[in-house]
């Protein structure tokens, strides 16, 4: 009809829509590679040249519920800060626990009188928040606290960290400075060796960048001081509507012209999860809790702001492709697939584009982040080799090296193969990453069986820690969409943080 | 009073680029002791640039592999 070969256009059609499926792949990878590459920018573009010696009377308040094998040595541990003893005072918010919290506590506030206060909430379980703003009207009671830091029970804070921290604070600008939260459980297992993984990568190396683009996205629950002025313009009190207080506090913060600094040198040693049960249920709650702050502030989304850097664009994307990252990964497979399916020469090209991209970020990312805690990555060697998962990485070496996958391998076995197992096997490598969600999630389900302390890690291993968490972010989107109940549920913290 | 000495280096950030130096009292160690703490830390984070060449180093390396030895 009129000479148009309607065929081909909706053919040609089909093909443009499923490259822009395969392009939402490239968001994240763009993202990650803008965020550390802008990390060297923080040899320059840092917060020092406005630091000063500032030594602040501090009051610590500290959020309890049962941390009775915890909360003695965290104390000890703020009682050997390197800080003016009477510029201290630490303030342990018992949330009606039920084990020897208050008796520790009693004890140490015996200890150290003037120092240490036991604060005991009647009713407790209504969650962190809420404990916290037990702790806080207390301290605003008075004058005498210049800086309030929120901590969690079970951390420990390095001895010059305080230090480190308030020196920011010298800067009138400044609301709150955090500090780096580095896994330090003494009896490391492969799980607690990724998310100290993760962290490096998320902290001292995103929020560098963070630093540098000129908006943080979170304030660490276990490292955040404030300044008094700070505390008191966002109300005085910690939001206890969502599950992402510190979210909301630190967008807060930033939203009234206040600048959040993360200080990379002042470490906070914390006790991470160690069954990836424990870890599915702590994520889930700040995943589920990113979504109530992402439609919270629909309105600064990519709205730049001389007031704020939330609405920048590079801060934007870089929350987006967080949050979004399993839907890119997903609608990215279907696009290489329905390609594949069509036979078209665009699915090979367009899979190593996207995939020799991703691998190159990827190496670049964990080169750059395993020299940033040098100390700690050496001793996860082997997390930080496998952090993408095997059977990931199996995929980027078939993007870098093709034939590698494709002939090689299976020629040192005498085997070649036919044109149909090539196909299937493309096929696989292109569907793979969404499916290692699903190996993810088999881990957790496997966990507590008897096959569970061997298969679990293994699972890990080869699907990668990165799935796990976007699995979990997954659950979370089928969480919301059955507006399944957000509760406040509580990571178990048995006192394994050493030096 | 306690005498302690920081210095620097190490590969534990916490330990990183300390000033080098003995204070009377690390509990208040003074003004001159914070800023020389100050200026070793912001010193420090120049190290920022080599390690992202060593990265990038790593990352040409694969791609040298693959234009010499897979394309």
């Amino acid at each position: 009809m009129n000479g148009l070969d309607w065929g081909h256009i909706g053919l040609t059609a089909l093909q443009v829509f499923l490259l822009i499926l395969v392009g939402t792949g490239a968001i994240p990878v763009l993202s990650a590679a803008v965020a550390f590459l802008a990390i060297p920018f923080h040899s320059v573009k840092n917060h020092y040249r406005r630091a000063a010696p500032y030594l602040p009377r501090v009051a610590i308040v500290v959020p309890a519920w049962n941390e009775g094998a915890v909360i003695g040595q965290s104390i000890e541990r703020l009682m050997a800060l390197e800080y003016p003893r009477e510029k201290l005072r630490v303030y342990v918010v018992d949330d009606a626990s039920t084990d020897d919290t208050p008796d520790v506590v009693l004890s140490k506030a015996a200890l150290y009188p003037g120092n240490v206060f036991h604060l005991r909430r009647a009713k407790g379980g209504e969650g962190k928040a809420h404990t916290l703003n037990h702790g806080i009207a207390r301290v605003l009671e008075e004058d005498w606290m210049e800086a309030l830091l929120i901590m969690d029970a079970d951390v420990i804070y390095e001895p010059n960290s305080l230090r480190r921290m308030t020196r920011h604070l010298a800067d009138p600008k400044v609301g709150s400075v955090s500090a780096y939260i580095r896994e330090g459980s003494l009896d490391k297992n492969y799980l607690t060796r990724f998310i100290g993984l993760e962290y490096i990568l998320s902290q001292p190396a995103a929020r560098r960048a963070q630093n540098v683009l000129g908006a943080q996205a979170c304030l660490a629950g276990g490292a955040q001081l404030h300044t008094r002025e700070n505390l008191m313009a966002i109300g005085g009190r910690i939001d206890t509507s969502s599950l992402a207080e510190d979210t909301i506090t630190t967008f807060e913060t930033q939203l009234r012209g206040r600048q959040v600094v993360f200080e990379p040198l002042a470490v906070v040693l914390a006790e991470e999860p160690g069954s990836v049960d424990a870890l599915w249920k702590q994520r889930l709650r700040w995943a589920r809790g990113n979504v109530t702050v992402t439609s919270r502030y629909r309105k600064i989304w990519f709205r730049p702001s001389r007031v704020h850097g939330l609405g920048s664009f590079s801060f934007g994307i870089v929350w987006f492709s967080i949050w979004l990252l399993p839907v890119a990964m997903i609608l990215s497979s279907i696009g290489l697939l329905g390609l594949l399916l069509m036979r078209s020469e665009l699915a090979a090209t367009t899979f190593q584009i996207l995939w020799i991209s991703a691998a190159a970020t990827f190496i670049f990312i964990l080169a750059y982040g395993a020299q940033l805690d040098s100390r700690l990555s050496a001793s996860s060697w082997r997390e930080l080799l496998t952090f993408p998962g095997i059977l990931s990485m199996l995929v980027m070496l078939t993007a870098f090296f093709p034939n590698l996958v494709m002939v090689y391998l299976p020629g040192l076995f005498g085997l070649r193969l036919t044109e149909g197992g090539e196909f299937a096997l493309t096929a696989a490598i292109y569907i793979w990453i969404p499916f290692s969600m699903v190996g993810a999630w088999a881990a957790r389900k496997v966990e507590k069986t008897w096959a569970g302390p061997v298969l679990t890690p293994v699972l890990i291993y080869l699907s990668g820690y990165g799935s796990l968490l976007c699995a979990i972010t997954f659950d979370s989107y089928i969480k919301e969409a059955r507006h399944a109940e957000a509760k406040w549920d509580k990571t178990e913290k048995t006192g394994r943080v050493t030096r | 009073m306690r005498t302690t000495a920081l210095h620097g280096g190490g590969t534990s950030p916490a330990r990183h680029s300390g000033p080098a130096g003995v204070v009377d009292d690390i509990r208040d160690p003074g003004d001159a002791f914070i800023q020389a703490e100050i200026d070793s830390n912001r010193r420090y984070e120049y190290t920022l640039i080599p390690k992202a060449i060593i990265a990038f180093a790593v990352v040409a390396a694969l791609i040298i592999v693959r234009q010499l030895f897979f394309v």
